[in-house]
């Protein structure tokens, strides 16, 4: 009898307990979120004189990592690279981080892998690329004449 | 008897479990609060010090030092040489002189692109400080930053 009486019983909570599905019997479907690009990419090419350097600045409105490499060198030279701040009103590179890279040992073109990169806040700031002192081995190439193309990629935040 | 208490609670234990779960927040307000930047940049001499002019912080909140650069030339290649840099409220002097105060906070860093020293502020007028803390053995060139209220 008290069998009998849980039949119906189990199939009025069957029915509520199909009625409490939250999420589990939606299908699941997968959307490509495109999140909005943080960097910029740029390329910076250039001469560089013996004895000279060049900069490039550039503003970012938030903060980040500024990662700039040498992509390529139109001697085999010791050149220094580095990042800074950029003072508006002298027109100077301040620079933070710096180091010589070199490139390889090949007389023919050459390309370096030199890398330097800088955490950031929002602001404006400058890379630059300068003769340490080493561009007068510049000379000992017929083909030169005292100046040395470079091109820079630079990567940083917006 | 016994059975209607028995149906009773179940029933009850499921429409508790018809709960969805679903939780609600509440909207937050953001506020943003506008920032002035200022860069300061100088010689410093062994065993020197320097101070800023004195700015305005025109509310209250948190200002951010960093030292953005050390050289030995003003153009010259970066050093990892250490100064130390700090925030001052002013103050005035015997004659009525708005002047620099004493360091409320500072510390020793080397040169950096993101904020190296904060601190909490209040309306009034501040000045950086960036000293030799012991490192110096030649002059430097430096470049500071303050980005305040």
């Amino acid at each position: 009898m008290r069998t009998a009486a849980l039949v119906p019983l189990c199939a009025l909570l069957s029915v509520l307990a199909a009625g409490c599905s939250g999420n589990s019997s939606t299908t699941a479907t997968a959307t490509s979120l495109t999140s909005p690009s943080t960097t910029v990419s740029e390329s910076f090419s250039g001469s560089l004189q013996v004895g000279g350097r060049s900069s490039h600045s550039f503003t970012t409105t938030t903060a980040g990592t500024i990662t700039v490499t040498v992509t390529s060198l139109s001697v085999p030279a010791v050149v220094g690279l580095g990042i800074g701040a950029y003072i508006p009103s002298t027109g100077v590179c301040s620079l933070s981080t710096s180091f010589d890279t070199t490139t390889g040992a090949s007389a023919q073109l050459a390309v370096t892998s030199g890398t330097v990169s800088a955490a950031v806040d929002a602001g404006t700031y400058c890379v630059e690329i300068y003769d340490p002192g080493n561009l007068t081995l510049a000379t000992s190439f017929p083909a030169v004449t005292g100046t040395t193309s470079f091109t820079l990629s630079i990567v940083h935040p917006t | 008897m016994y059975t209607g208490k028995y149906i009773a609670c179940l029933l009850a234990l499921v429409v508790a479990g018809c709960s969805n779960s679903q939780s609600t927040t509440s909207p937050t307000t953001t506020t943003t609060t506008a920032t002035s930047e200022s860069d300061y940049t100088a010689t410093l001499a062994i065993g020197g010090s320097f101070n800023s002019p004195p700015f305005t912080v025109a509310a209250a909140g948190t200002a951010a030092i960093d030292l953005e650069s050390v050289t030995l030339t003003p153009t010259g290649p970066a050093t990892l040489i250490q100064l130390g840099i700090g925030l001052s409220p002013t103050t005035t002097d015997g004659t009525g002189k708005t002047v620099c105060g004493s360091t409320t906070s500072s510390m020793t860093v080397a040169s950096g692109l993101t904020a190296q020293l904060t601190a909490s502020v209040t309306v009034g007028s501040y000045c950086v400080a960036v000293y030799d803390p012991g490192t110096l053995t030649v002059p430097v060139t430096f470049l500071v930053r303050a980005v305040h209220p």
